[in-house]
């Protein structure tokens, strides 16, 4: 075991190529031991590459340590890696407990310890008993949780989760979503997994990567990526978000002041970027972080809008905003009793908290790269 | 709707008929008791079944038949699992070449086959039955284990071997433990197309028989010269052979895996 706060998985440059083309160029990052990462993108993003050369099921250059080793030549069955995969790739000609109990099979363990081994993993995941049944004959999330055990017992030095949940139908992916969880930080087991879903990414992930064409845009924890994206890209994946080309007006002293033309002025804290006035900027808002309020007191950093469409969702109201320009915001309103005031038609001010306005400098243009990297 | 059913239950009626009646023809004549084929037979006798057993150059062609079929289908099983492994999990230059190279014993005439084969044997002075239908029925084998195999291997999901090597086993032993069972339909499947292609080739055999020569080529040998039911009981023999080995497969692994 490692340990705390050691590095369990470490990539330097990183890069894979299909021919001339990159699935994969220049990832360096560290994954500190006991920590879950997720690898979020779109799909070709290379996620999912990264995750196969972890395992070295893909040929690339650069280096991959799990521990303190280098994996160059060690071969994939020798790495001591779990992994689930995505249609969980049960050995159907096996019983449960001949598949959970393989991987102990091929390290030459004795047929009692192994049984042994077998029946605590399947304690672990809650399948109890289920040892003779045929792989096949199981439901999608007991095979899930079934792929999950055979990983487990070997007692990995990392676990690979490559889309862990997506066969799944809604309501069991979050109860499994949960259940990752509790068994990942019971047995402390160092983990990657990949995903497209950004929900389940945010719920699961210690450490987040976003990912896109090949290239690692964000390293950080959900919170950070999620307020602080790096990219404009990120910030529009991640979460959705209003976006809005701007300019800067003034600098007073923690604030910028934004022209969004057309529409009006707001505050953006000046933090994340280095700002001058009359340099052009984008600004990304994010729909929950938008108070709608009644159009009564003036405010000169408040945006008037009318309401354009209200949808119920439960959870919150959905505003369709027209601002000056008749151009759309989407707001979300948790407060019923603010929103069933705002009937549609009504002129309303948005008001936004500096913070939580995302700035870029200039128009869909990368920040620096400093952003990306973990404290 | 209902028409329609009718209508495919006729016509399969009528291919299952088609199909039947030549061996029922057969089956007869070889139960009849005069000495020319005779359907129906003239009296019921299971001499001619008797005289097969009499005549020692039947057995000894059988069992020569035998030897060749399982020589040619274990040999053909090796080569086409090597090549459906390359052919579908990788990907190399000349892949489609290769694999049309494997189909080819199938479109060139069976005549020329032989001829080619008895031309080359010939000038390199290899005359023994063995090597030279050895080789003829291996190269006719080949393309059904290749292409019963690589259509099992496609069905089989990578991640199965993945899986297996990434909790420890190496390449090798995942093909044995994980991919192998799992191929097992499509063993079967090819292990009867390669057996029934060596055993029953007469086409191209007849060209190749040296010093020993193989059952088909000596009852057509036979019936050249004699006209009793005596080929009829051979027939009627092999049928039954063959009907006990579909079914032995379908109890084993199911036709339809077998078939489709």
């Amino acid at each position: 075991m490692n340990s705390p706060g050691s590095h369990a998985v470490r990539l330097d440059r990183v890069s894979v190529y299909y021919g001339d083309v990159a699935a994969l160029s220049d990832i360096s990052l560290d994954l500190p031991s006991a920590e879950i990462l997720a690898l979020l993108g779109p799909s070709g993003c290379g996620k999912t590459t990264l995750l196969r050369s972890v395992a070295g099921f893909v040929p690339h250059r650069g280096e991959v340590y799990i521990g303190s080793r280098p994996m160059a030549r060690v071969p994939s069955h020798r790495r001591n890696i779990g992994m689930v995969f995505q249609d969980y790739a049960l050995f159907p000609h096996m019983t449960v407990a001949q598949n959970i109990g393989f991987g102990l099979r091929m390290r030459g363990l004795e047929r009692a310890a192994i049984l042994a081994q077998v029946a605590e993993a399947l304690a672990l995941v809650g399948l109890e008993g289920l040892q003779e049944r045929m792989a096949r004959q199981l439901s999608g999330g007991q095979q899930q949780r079934v792929a999950l055990a055979r990983a487990l017992v070997i007692k990995p030095t990392v676990l690979l989760l490559d889309e862990p949940l997506s066969a799944l139908d809604r309501k069991l992916r979050e109860e499994m979503r949960s259940e990752i969880k509790r068994i990942q930080r019971h047995t402390g087991v160092t983990t990657i997994f990949v995903t497209h879903d950004q929900d389940e990414a945010l719920a699961l992930a210690d450490r987040l990567a976003l990912m896109h064409g090949g290239a690692l845009l964000q390293l950080g924890t959900p919170e950070e990526v999620y307020r602080r994206p790096a990219t404009p890209f990120v910030a529009e994946f991640l979460g959705a978000a209003n976006a809005r080309e701007a300019v800067c007006r003034e600098l007073r002293g923690e604030f910028a002041l934004l022209e969004l033309p057309g529409v009006g002025m707001i505050r953006a804290a000046r933090r994340a970027v280095a700002l001058a006035p009359q340099q052009r900027v984008s600004v990304f808002i994010r729909p929950e972080r938008i108070a709608v309020v009644p159009r009564a007191t003036a405010d000169p950093h408040a945006l008037p809008a009318t309401v354009a469409a209200r949808t119920y969702l439960g959870r919150h109201l959905e505003f369709t905003l027209r601002l000056e320009d008749a151009t759309t915001w989407i707001a979300n309103v948790a407060d019923e009793v603010v929103a069933s005031s705002l009937g549609v038609g009504t002129p309303v001010f948005l008001k936004v908290e500096p913070d939580n306005v995302i700035v870029f400098a200039g128009a869909d243009q990368r920040c620096e790269p400093g952003s990306a990297a973990i404290p | 709707m209902r028409a329609v059913g009718w209508f495919a239950r006729s016509v399969t009626a009528l291919v299952v008929i088609c199909m039947l009646v030549p061996l029922i023809v057969v089956v007869g004549a070889s139960l009849g008791g005069g000495n020319e084929i005779a359907f129906p037979p003239n009296g019921l006798s299971l001499r001619w079944y008797a005289n097969v057993f009499e005549r020692q150059r039947f057995l000894t062609a059988f069992q020569f038949s035998l030897l060749l079929a399982c020589a040619a289908t274990s040999l053909s099983l090796v080569i086409g699992l090597l090549c459906s492994v390359a052919l579908v999990r990788y990907r190399f230059v000349g892949r489609d070449a290769v694999a049309n190279l494997l189909n080819s014993p199938l479109m060139v005439p069976q005549v020329v086959l032989g001829m080619a084969l008895l031309i080359l044997f010939s000038q390199a002075a290899i005359v023994s039955s063995l090597i030279g239908l050895g080789a003829l029925h291996l190269i006719l084998a080949v393309p059904y284990t290749v292409r019963v195999l690589s259509a099992a291997l496609v069905r089989l999901p990578v991640s199965l071997e993945e899986a297996a090597v990434i909790h420890g086993a190496n390449r090798l032993a995942a093909f044995a433990m994980i991919t192998m069972p799992n191929m097992k339909p499509g063993l079967v499947a090819a292990t009867m197309f390669a057996f029934v292609t060596s055993f029953d080739n007469f086409t191209a055999s007849q060209f190749l028989v040296w010093d020993r020569t193989t059952l088909p080529v000596e009852i057509y040998a036979y019936a050249m010269i004699e006209s009793d039911p005596t080929v009829c009981a051979i027939s009627t023999m092999l049928i039954i052979a063959t009907v006990a080995i579909v079914v032995l497969a379908e109890r084993w692994v199911g036709l339809e895996t077998v078939t489709g």
